[in-house]
């Protein structure tokens, strides 16, 4: 047998770009989109209930994101524990997710305990009671966990940074904090639910082994016979500007034994044409574990257990941020080497190779996400919230194939421009 | 649950392969498990097994970067290390394969063992070290416990080190002789999950391991735990809001029988909402902030550990009467219940197996403890458990000198 060579990569073909799963549309009698997503050879179905209602809608601050997660603290039927138990008892999960542009309620179950599972659902949705007593309990964990948060440099920062990019006026410049949560009382809730979540969902997400006829009648019955009073709630994200804080801003942290640093800017929202090329830019940068900032002030300087860069695009903007943890005495090191790094993409073209490298990494990531069907829930999710065409989920393919060197070199350029970053710094103390 | 599937090879050299088929998706994960952890460090050089998995990556006898050409292939790849095992695995599209085998191969062939990349590893440790125990409120508490609820098993430090200096004093030639120590196709468990043929999988095995020769391992016969026969406790002052409890009782190994019982009282304690622990500490008698319950599956005998903090106005007294409260009426759970913690574990493990990675690590993880048929065989003994088993087990293993409390308190 002859010797193996060990010095070279074993030769394999080009990458299959698998299709998306077809999907397929439905409409109840009163006009709610259900899409379906068939798959899996688990027993296994989740149904997302989305609904435009979030951060970017609401008035008061925090308020839906409180409202949902308390739709689980009783109903008509169940009490707050008897709700959880019934749940549990049939090996299903519910999670409450509230955005900025949407809220959902996911419903994770056993295929075979599907009819018996949506109509708990149905119970939640259609009739909460918001007993008084579970929302002050939550309200009093909530504020007493903001002490333990409010310690975290992560959190200090995180909460700053938003602000200092958005404005507090705007929605997505606001963390539900202590000030947001104190503001909530407890007729709130009804008033946001009648508001929100009563006229009905704006549409609903099918993925798993289920039979689509049957559910669509089921939904049907559920969801199809109520007058939906509907009409699209207007965004504040929309129709607000943002002022942003441009410079450096330290937040003290006595006890701290290592900083948090995050730098960044606004930037484009989900839609915008330039999304894959940023998008493929901030991962060279920094959206992996072979990115230059991991590579120069991880793996060659030490200062950090980890680095990233990433483009967090929402509806109707959206922002870069830069963040890390490191020893008080390696922050203004870490920073000149950030500095370095964001100079050198925008001054030099990045070689073929090194695109290639993180335009191969992407893809299989983009690959490896739809092996679940919560991932591919997910996905269909992301796309409906930010008004992307589902027709053409596979776009990304297309998009980030003909990508040049001189095409990351002019988002650079056009992008990241490190002298009119929010920079902030918690935890060092001088 | 549909039965997980898979092969068995041993190749000469001791290398165990496994391979499972499956052709939903064009992917594959490989996971590469080596029985070695921080039980195996020298007590004076702990945190050693952790970092080295760092240095795994620094490069190999004929690669200079073990990321670049995986990330070029379309693939990602991570490492954990825990008191019991070293696990590395990559996810990568199918007909990359060979790739994950070149790769993997070249560092269990040999190391590039460089003084740079020691140095910068340490510090990059280091800082991982304050991050995740030191930047935390309340997270050096279980860097605390160990030490209290072991006396000589070297499960006493965590994976991450007993303290920083032991990471800073580790030497070039200390890591040399870790890896030829433990880092060994016999000491291994290689197993490939996904759009694959066996045949083609034992080809590659074969090709790629086969020349690495078996090597003499530095494994050490570790002491056993003496029982406990009095109940410990110590108690710490920090800069934080409330009074922190944790608490640890010894249970057996995750072999044993009784680990199932065990393993379904913590779901009973705090699994989901439902949970015992948050509905009585935390809703009832709101003595609690939070509290939740949690079972180690050590290979050696580990721990059920008992996480809670303190409301403002409640003293740690009243916190204590009330976990011996709901302790106690785990004796008599009703059939009801023991019903609903097993229908959950039964969904969670039909999530749990909607993905390679998942399977690959569980078979990995099985066959380490002895049995990779254990994958297709845990649920029924979750399944199984009767009241009888939970009362059982509750008597004889959460009994208070069985027990080892740290007070975390505000100064």
């Amino acid at each position: 047998m002859n010797p193996i060579d060990r010095t070279r990569a074993p030769q394999a073909g080009a990458m299959q770009l698998t299709p998306f799963p077809t999907i397929f549309r439905d409409t109840l009698s009163n006009g709610i989109p259900i899409i379906h997503i068939p798959f899996g050879r688990e027993d296994l179905t989740e149904i997302q209930v989305i609904y435009r209602a979030g951060h970017s809608f609401e008035t008061q601050s925090g308020i839906t994101q409180v409202t949902a997660r308390m739709m689980q603290e009783g109903n008509r039927s169940y009490d707050s524990l008897g709700f959880a138990e019934i749940l549990d008892f049939y090996g299903a999960s519910l999670d409450i997710e509230s955005g900025f542009e949407s809220t959902s309620f996911s419903l994770t179950t056993l295929t075979r305990h599907l009819d018996k599972t949506l109509e708990l659902l149905q119970e939640m949705l259609f009739h909460p009671t918001f007993p008084e007593k579970e929302f002050s309990q939550y309200l009093q964990r909530s504020l007493q966990q903001l002490n333990v948060e409010e310690k975290k440099t992560g959190y200090i920062a995180r909460r700053n940074f938003t602000r200092l990019l958005f404005g507090k006026d705007h929605p997505y410049g606001r963390m539900t904090g202590r000030e947001e949560l104190s503001g909530i009382e407890h007729h709130h809730l009804n008033a946001c639910y009648h508001t929100f979540f009563r006229p009905g969902p704006a549409a609903i997400i099918c993925s798993g082994s289920y039979d689509r006829e049957i559910l669509t009648d089921n939904l049907n019955h559920m969801f199809g016979k109520m007058t939906i009073s509907y009409h699209e709630p207007v965004s504040h994200a929309k129709s607000l500007l943002f002022t942003t804080i441009a410079g450096t801003h330290a937040y003290p942290l006595a006890e701290s034994m290592q900083s948090t640093i995050r730098a960044g800017a606004p930037s484009i929202s989900r839609d915008h044409a330039d999304y894959y090329p940023l998008l493929m830019t901030t991962i060279i940068l920094g959206g992996y574990f072979g990115s230059r900032l991991m590579k120069n002030i991880r793996e060659d300087k030490g200062y950090t257990y980890g680095i990233g860069c990433s483009l967090n695009s929402l509806r109707y903007a959206g922002y870069i941020s830069v963040g890390t943890d490191v020893a008080h005495e390696f922050v203004d090191p870490c920073i000149q080497e950030i500095l370095h790094e964001v100079h050198l993409i925008r001054d030099e073209l990045v070689s073929f190779e090194e695109l290639e490298t993180a335009r191969n990494y992407f893809l299989g990531l983009v690959l490896s996400r739809r092996e679940t069907l919560f991932q591919l829930g997910e996905t269909v999710k992301n796309s409906w919230v930010n008004d992307l065409d589902l027709k053409n989920l596979d776009r990304v393919f297309k998009e980030i194939s003909d990508l040049t060197p001189n095409d990351i070199q002019s988002q650079a350029r056009k992008y990241l421009n490190p002298a009119q970053w929010v920079w902030v710094i918690s935890g060092r103390t001088k | 649950m549909k039965k997980i599937d898979y092969t068995v090879h041993m190749l000469a050299n001791g290398l165990k392969l496994i391979v499972h088929e499956a052709s939903h998706i064009p992917r594959v994960n490989v996971n590469l498990l080596y029985r070695v952890g921080a039980k195996d460090e020298d007590p004076n050089r702990t945190g050693f097994a952790h970092l080295f998995e760092h240095l795994m990556f620094g490069g190999s006898r004929n690669i200079p970067s073990y990321d670049t050409p995986l990330q070029k292939a379309g693939g990602e790849n991570n490492a954990f290390t825990t008191n019991d095992i070293t696990n590395y695995y990559l996810n990568l599209p199918a007909h990359h394969l060979e790739t994950a085998f070149w790769l993997e191969s070249d560092r269990m062939l040999e190391l590039d063992f460089s003084q740079k990349s020691l140095d910068v590893q340490k510090s990059v440790v280091i800082e991982e070290f304050k991050q995740r125990y030191l930047n935390q409120p309340y997270g050096d508490a279980h860097l605390l416990l160990r030490p209290l609820h072991y006396k000589v098993h070297p499960y006493r430090w965590p994976t991450i080190g007993k303290e920083i200096s032991h990471i800073e004093e580790a030497t070039l030639d200390e890591v040399v002789n870790f890896f030829y120590g433990f880092y060994a196709p016999n000491n291994a468990t290689l197993v490939v999950t996904g759009d694959v043929k066996t045949a083609e999988v034992v080809r590659l095995a074969e090709k790629w391991f086969g020349e690495i020769p078996s090597r003499t391992l530095k494994k050490k016969l570790l002491p056993i735990e003496p029982i406990q026969t009095e109940a410990r406790i110590e108690t710490v002052y920090r800069e934080v809001p409330l009074a922190g409890v944790y608490k640890a009782w010894h249970i057996p190994e995750r072999t044993h029988p009784d680990y199932y019982p065990l393993d379904l009282i913590t779901d009973l304690l705090s699994g989901g909402r439902s949970g015992k622990l948050f509905q009585y500490m935390v809703k009832e008698t709101e003595i609690a902030q939070s509290a939740a319950a949690f079972s180690w599956n050590a290979y050696d005998p580990g721990m059920i550990s008992l996480d809670g903090k303190v409301a403002p106005g409640h003293s740690l007294e009243a916190y204590e009467d009330g976990v011996r409260k709901v302790l106690d009426n785990l004796m008599d759970v009703s059939e009801k219940d023991l019903q609903r913690v097993k229908n959950k574990a039964e969904a969670t493990a039909e999530t749990e197996f909607t993905t390679l990675m998942n399977i690959g690590l569980s078979l990995a993880i099985y066959d380490s403890l002895g049995d990779p048929e254990m994958v297709n065989q845990a649920l029924d003994h979750y399944l199984n458990v009767s009241r009888e088993d939970i009362h059982r087990v509750v008597h004889q293993y959460l009994r208070p000198e069985n027990c080892s409390t740290l007070y975390y308190l505000p100064k």
